[in-house]
């Protein structure tokens, strides 16, 4: 028997053998019940499963109501005067981030480096908060009138910080690709981000960021209450 | 030649129970098959949708009573409806930072050596710290920094809402923050940020200092700063 002969017919038995293992463990797992940790998995599986349903039920009922919001004030316009107060409130609510907005601008997304590799990447490969709050002045400074990150649209008070190196905003837990939304002049805040020298620096393939930018005709913005309820973040102000 | 068949028999019997072996310990594929998720990743988007669906809810709370007041004011009510728009219009004012508010806070001053010019990065980075820590009001030289408010550099000034201040001149940010969390929490680290950006920027720099303020007042935007300017945007209807 030459060599090589040996050599397959010694793979034939250690595959023999994973597949004989396998059927025992299959046969022992049958016999105890799940593995723990599975079970646990699956059973979080079920009630991530739950919240999210929950979630896209209590988003539509949060349009509905806004819109019989919307349908009742202005019927009771007609009937009574309170058109001033509003217009005021309109006005209030749209400078607030709380009316939903069209307009033109861009689109940005943000990736950290491929495969990143925390031992021989440079920790820039990675996208953290200040980088993302970098990116939101540089567009408030270019012009934005209006931005969401992530879906979640950016109020006077946007909380967007880290824990560890995940990074949240309004307490939420954001993954990257990370979307930057942001109405305004389109040609300005495109300018700004592809010259800004931070950036380019970022982008360079050694630190690996991957970035795109579209410019969008119509960009619509979600207002800040259709992910959020506001009053807990303006529980400590007093008036003067 | 039968010894030689004995030790190649022995050799695959040695195989197979290798094989037998790694599958025994080889981790249950199973968990690999349950959409790739580790226990912890799970348990923190668990986490993420309770809090949205709970914030949401309370929201649609609130929005269902207001439905209700407008649907008996239309029925031929009392005028509650029309206190109830008041009380909105006026959160929402507070909301966008239109109106000044007060309360207990931290001040911080940054106090430029002389010769030394402030960078916007600094005060873009403290201010950055105080949303993080959960502050509802902040002002920079009285400034109300809202939802466009740029901190940036332009030559010899900084700009903050489009109004311009010099580099050489101190700095003051002032915000509304938790009360029971000033002492024991936002103040150190808040002296613990400002020690590490003075070990960065070395001695001849800045010098920063933080204090508490038991009544802080934040000033409202001015009518006349550009978040006002909203002609780039239509509101849905």
């Amino acid at each position: 028997m030459n060599r090589r002969i040996r050599m397959i017919a010694a793979l034939m038995a250690v595959l023999a053998g994973i597949s004989s293992g396998f059927l025992v463990r299959q046969m022992m797992e049958t016999g105890k019940g799940e593995d723990q940790e599975v079970a646990a998995i699956r059973q979080a599986k079920e009630i991530l499963t739950q919240e999210e349903e929950r979630l896209a039920l209590l988003q539509s009922q949060n349009f509905e109501l806004e819109q019989r919001k919307k349908e009742l004030l202005r019927r009771l316009e007609e009937y009574e005067d309170v058109s001033g107060i509003l217009t005021e409130m309109r006005e209030n609510a749209f400078l607030s981030a709380m009316t939903d907005v069209e307009g033109s601008g861009i689109v940005l997304t943000l990736d950290d480096k491929l495969d990143y590799d925390p031992l021989t990447d440079p920790i820039e490969a990675v996208i953290h908060d200040s980088t993302i709050n970098y990116i939101l002045n540089l567009l408030w400074a270019a012009g934005a009138r209006a931005i969401a990150f992530n879906g979640v649209r950016l109020t006077a008070v946007s909380e967007i910080s880290c824990v560890g190196p995940t990074i949240l905003c309004y307490g939420i837990r954001q993954m990257p690709p990370y979307v930057i939304e942001a109405i305004g002049p389109g040609e300005s805040m495109k300018t700004a981000l592809e010259t800004d020298s931070y950036l380019v620096h970022l982008i360079q393939a050694k630190i690996g960021i991957r970035r795109t930018i579209t410019p969008e005709d119509e960009l619509v913005l979600n207002s800040f209450s259709r992910t959020h309820d506001f009053l807990p973040y303006i529980g400590l102000l007093r008036t003067p | 030649m039968k010894n030689r068949w004995f030790q190649y028999i022995s050799i695959l019997i040695v195989c197979v129970l290798v094989g037998l072996v790694i599958a025994l310990l080889m981790k249950n594929l199973n968990v690999t098959n349950l959409g790739g998720k580790s226990l912890q990743e799970l348990q923190n988007s668990i986490i993420d949708y309770q809090k949205k669906n709970e914030d949401l809810n309370n929201r649609n709370a609130r929005l269902y009573e207001y439905l209700r007041e407008l649907e008996a004011e239309l029925a031929g009510g009392s005028g509650e409806s029309y206190l109830h728009i008041v009380d909105e219009k006026e959160q929402y004012a507070v909301f966008a930072g239109l109106r000044a508010a007060q309360n207990a806070g931290v001040v911080i001053t940054l106090t430029p050596v002389e010769g030394y010019r402030m960078q916007d990065a600094v005060i873009r980075q403290l201010v950055n710290e105080l949303s993080a820590l959960g502050a509802q009001a902040i002002a920079i030289n009285e400034e109300r920094k809202v939802a466009t408010t740029e901190i940036r550099t332009s030559q010899d000034l900084i700009l903050v809402n489009g109004v311009g201040f010099s580099r050489g001149s101190s700095f003051e940010i002032k915000a509304i923050v938790d009360p029971a969390k000033i002492d024991s929490y936002v103040v150190p680290y808040l002296v613990s940020v400002a020690d590490s950006i003075k070990k960065q920027l070395g001695d001849q720099s800045v010098t920063i200092t933080v204090r508490k303020d038991e009544s802080v007042l934040i000033p409202a935007l001015r009518e006349d700063r550009i978040a006002y300017q909203t002609e780039l945007l239509k509101p849905v209807e």
